[in-house]
């Protein structure tokens, strides 16, 4: 008995096309095609779009890039960014593609006639597996329409409707799938029917109910249904929010995989390049950037992390990407229209098209959206397809700023601080090089020898022109010395490094200040720079690399590490506070530095408790992308947000590494009348404390 | 027909230089640059902006800038180029220092006419360095023009200028008919608005009429008869503070030792 089954196992297989007439497999063919063609033109309609869109190389290192998509797409990795939401994912995308794979067996099984649907694979595979992938979708289904009907996740809205519709195909092909496999299990009698318990389990049913002529009829109408809705689902890809499919796993090959969230700088010495400054339309954006729109899956996670949303201010990165796409979708034959003119030279028609589409900003995307965004990263940090939302909300600020001359109050007395003092600070009541005349700080251009020099301490503007601040660099020199580094100044040579420009779209001063830092850090023959703010090391590190500025730049955080690990610096654990610290966004997210201020905090000796969102999940304290220059009335304030948390850790200090984060908390502390109880101090501040602590206990007893 | 506008600007050093940073030059006579940076005058921005706005409603016809000063002073005449007026004069006195107000209103007149078919005049209330506040006014006399002070906003309407002025109690509005001359004081709409930067850009390239005090006819002699005043000596006031913490086991005691210290100093 067991030989004979084992061998009756080996043949086991099913018949294709059970109870159908000619015309069901003639729909059949006719309408896969249809679909697939209408799949092809709907893709086809995206790549011409994106094919409008300025050049950019991203198919360096292929091998790399091919490892970033097995990663995010076939396993997945992106989507535990949300537990409950990635297991609906993940449920719905294996057992999705298993059933595909199952598919194509049949295909191959029976279309080409190669007989592989058969025996071990057949029962194991065909039957058991798909039929238990058919449950584990519909566990994914339910969890779906469970988080979109029934507890309205809050990212999930702006959804458009045809988002249900996609589910209730997807239900349509699931509910039809069983009864098809199970009435042919049970009216053939099929000896394998247990391989597919949920399958037969249908049919079972089924037949306890209706006598065999009206299952028959059932069974037709089903097939019809699993193979129509499949069908429309497929025709459907590509104008839906499942283009991801395709669009995803492309984005992702194709990442930043240098230079995150900076724009591209623009050559200001070819009239070419200016005669359009920043993304005014859909072709000064590159292809990259059109095929992030249609890369988004509308999942939200963007607008769950976002600052600006959270405090109901009129931004929501994904709403910035959804009302892109649907614009340039909604008027794509014009654009279209307009890519073959200029292709073909007419620049006249060109234009004449033109003409008549409004900027992108402000008319698609308001100017308050705009000025809303922090820069912060927390949306493309948790984008699971890689979306850069960053560069995209600063170069249509750009067009804003440099083109239409429209930005808030603050920001141009900022930048026309910058513009005749090189500084943004309005009101300093100091000059730039004040806050040391009273300590040992050598100034660069009085040194002798600049080859003795190790390190340049780039002080940026904010601890150069403000009293509070100033404490911070105070504090770094005081460290500094103590571990005997060579270091000096710029001084007066300083210039702002151009961060609040570059961050509020005025390029053009940027470029200026730039040329013009990089061009004196050269002329020093510069070597290492330690910086104490995270937007100057941004700045100074990473996007001047862009013009040919190629600088080392640590944080004052990773230096004082350094100098502890070399010995130079010898810490005391006698700070005996309750200590949370906040990571800056560009000190974190941009610059990826975490440990090296929480390993200094915990040799310092202090109880260090984190807030909920912390590391790469860190808050703005709201002062990034040139908001610490002006008033953003809209919704409520994020560093308030971000003050309440910290305040609830129970911490007697808030440690921080950024001047502008240590401002925004001692405001947002005001604000909830706490500012008595928690004080906010930098990262060297403590550091400079403890050290000194030290020192008077020492002196009494060396006396 | 619109009207021909000409501005009266002056480049002065940074006003927002910070107090402890300021300087005297070694004649004992005028500020010294130090680390301040120059810039066009708070008042001429306004002024600048009254003129533009009049340009934007159609009033206005061309807006020509005008100042007496040095070459630096190209800088700020680009400024005003790249927020779109059509023309720069630099009257170069280069060699003239410290002109005073009456030197310059008349060395500005004689611009404006030699300029032709200028309908109004908008000055600055006064310089952002000597705040003198003459030049306005001495050129409306010079030229024989009437003249409306502090004035906020301008509108044309069938060639009549309504003028909004700031008055002690609230604002007046003027009509005048051009030719006139107004100064101009700060308003919240009339902030300079800002250049685009395509604007800026070629603003660099922008021809700048220059013309010398003898173009307009006037030698250096003339010129010095003109002068009504002399700075002797330029000083920064001393001023001297000293702080003194009273302390105290409570609040009553601090009080008492308050109004003691006080009777002491023969302040109560």
């Amino acid at each position: 008995m067991t030989w004979t089954l084992a061998q009756a196992a080996s043949e086991a297989t099913r018949e294709v096309q059970w109870n159908t007439v000619p015309a069901m497999i003639w729909l059949m063919y006719l309408s896969a095609a249809a679909a697939l063609a209408v799949c092809c033109y709907g893709f086809w309609r995206r790549l011409r779009i994106w094919r409008l869109g300025k050049p950019e190389i991203r198919w360096d290192q292929p091998w790399r890039r091919l490892k970033l998509v097995f990663r995010a797409a076939l396993l997945q990795a992106n989507l535990f960014r949300d537990r409950i939401a990635g297991f609906m994912h993940i449920s719905m995308y294996f057992s999705f593609m298993l059933l595909l794979v199952g598919t194509m067996v049949v295909a191959i099984h029976h279309d080409l006639g190669i007989p592989i649907m058969r025996g071990y694979f057949y029962l194991y595979f065909q039957s058991l597996v798909l039929d238990l992938a058919g449950v584990w979708f519909c566990v994914g289904l339910i969890i779906a329409l469970w988080r979109r009907y029934v507890i309205r996740v809050p990212r999930l809205e702006h959804g458009n409707p045809v988002d249900g519709l996609i589910l209730a195909a997807f239900f349509v092909i699931v509910a039809s799938g069983y009864p098809v496999e199970g009435i042919r299990l049970v009216v053939t009698g099929d000896i394998w029917a247990l391989w597919s318990p949920f399958g037969y389990l249908t049919g079972l049913a089924l037949a306890s109910i209706w006598d065999e002529p009206t299952l028959l009829v059932i069974h037709r109408v089903m097939w019809v249904a699993h193979m129509l809705s499949w069908h429309v689902l497929l025709a459907a890809v590509p104008f839906t929010k499942l283009a991801h499919l395709v669009t995803s796993p492309l984005n992702i090959f194709f990442a930043n995989l240098e230079a995150r969230s900076i724009p591209d700088p623009v050559n200001f010495e070819d009239e070419q390049a200016v005669a359009v400054l920043g993304i005014r339309t859909p072709f000064e954006m590159t292809w990259k950037q059109l095929m992030d729109l249609d890369a988004c899956t509308e999942c939200g996670l963007c607008q769950s992390q976002c600052p600006a949303y959270a405090e109901g201010k009129p931004l929501s990165p994904k709403r910035v990407i959804l009302d892109l796409r649907d614009h340039i979708r909604a008027n794509a034959d014009r654009y279209l229209a307009a890519g073959r003119a200029r292709a073909a030279g007419q620049q006249d028609v060109f234009e004449q098209i033109m003409a008549e589409m409004p900027p992108l900003a402000p008319d698609v995307i308001k100017a308050e959206t705009l000025w809303a965004c922090t820069t912060c990263r927390a949306c493309e940090n948790i984008c699971p397809v890689e979306i850069e939302h960053v560069p995209l909300i600063l170069q249509l600020r750009q067009n804003l700023a440099m083109e239409q001359a429209q930005m808030p109050e603050g920001v141009a007395e900022a930048v026309q601080g910058l513009e005749v003092r090189q500084h943004p600070i309005r009101g300093a009541t100091t000059g730039r090089t004040d806050w040391y005349r009273d300590l040992p700080v050598r100034v660069m251009a009085e040194v002798e020898d600049p080859e003795e020099i190790e390190i340049l301490y780039w002080v940026g503007c904010a601890a150069a022109y403000d009293e509070r601040l100033q404490r911070i660099a105070r504090a770094l020199v005081r460290v500094m010395n103590r571990a005997g580094v060579r270091f000096a100044v710029l001084g007066d040579e300083e210039q702002c490094t151009g961060d609040v420009a570059r961050r509020t779209g005025n390029e053009f001063h940027y470029d200026m200040l730039a040329r013009a830092n990089i061009e004196t850090l050269q002329r020093y023959k510069v070597k290492r720079i330690v910086a104490h703010c995270p937007h100057c090391l941004q700045t100074l590190g990473s996007d001047y690399r862009q013009l040919g500025g190629f600088f080392e730049v640590v944080h004052h955080t990773q230096f004082v590490q350094e100098l502890i690990d070399s010995g130079r610096l010898q810490l005391p654990a006698s700070l005996k506070e309750k200590i949370t610290y906040h990571d800056p966004c560009y000190l974190g997210r941009y610059n990826g530095v975490f440990d090296e201020p929480r390993a200094v905090l915990d040799r310092l000796g202090v109880e260090r408790v984190e807030m909920t969102r912390a590391g790469r999940r860190s808050f703005c304290c709201g002062a990034g992308g040139g908001h610490a220059f002006f008033e953003d009335h809209a919704g409520g304030k994020i560093n308030r947000n971000r003050v309440e948390e910290a305040v609830a850790t129970g911490a007697g200090t808030i440690c921080t590494a950024c001047p502008f984060c240590l401002q925004m908390m001692e405001d947002g502390l005001r604000s909830v009348g706490a500012a008595e109880q928690v004080a906010v101090k930098d990262f060297v501040e403590l550091v400079d404390e403890a050290l000194a602590a030290a020192e008077a206990q020492q002196e009494p007893a060396a006396l | 027909m619109g009207l021909h506008v000409a501005v009266l600007i002056k480049q002065v050093l940074d006003p927002e230089v910070p107090a402890a940073r300021f300087q005297i030059d070694a004649s004992g006579k005028r500020p010294a640059a130090g680390i301040a940076g120059e810039v066009l005058g708070p008042y001429e921005r306004n002024a600048l902006e009254v003129a533009l706005q009049l340009k934007d409603a159609g009033a206005a016809e061309k807006v020509s800038v005008i100042t007496a000063d040095g070459q630096e002073a190209v800088e700020s005449l680009r400024k005003a180029l790249a927020v779109r007026a059509d023309q720069a004069v630099l009257v170069d006195t280069s060699g003239h220092d410290d002109l005073d107000p009456a030197q310059t209103a008349e060395i500005l007149a004689r611009a404006v006419e030699k300029l032709g078919g200028v309908d109004l005049v908008v000055a600055g209330r006064q310089a952002g360095d000597w705040d003198h506040g003459q030049v306005g006014y001495l050129v409306a006399e010079r030229l024989g023009w009437p003249c409306v002070s502090l004035v906020q906003r301008a509108e044309l309407d069938g060639g009549v200028l309504r003028l909004t002025r700031q008055g002690p109690d609230g604002r007046e509005v003027v009509e005048a008919r051009p030719p006139l001359v107004v100064t101009v004081t700060n308003d919240e709409r009339n902030v300079l608005r800002l250049p685009r930067v395509q604007d800026l850009m070629a603003s660099r390239r922008q021809p700048i009429t220059q013309w010398s005090p003898a173009d307009l006819g006037l030698d250096a002699a003339a010129l010095a008869d003109l002068a009504g005043g002399e700075v002797l000596r330029l000083r920064i006031p001393e001023r001297e503070s000293q702080c003194e913490f009273i302390s105290g086991d409570d609040p009553a005691e601090v009080a008492a030792t308050l109004v003691r210290r006080l009777k002491e100093l023969k302040l109560l």
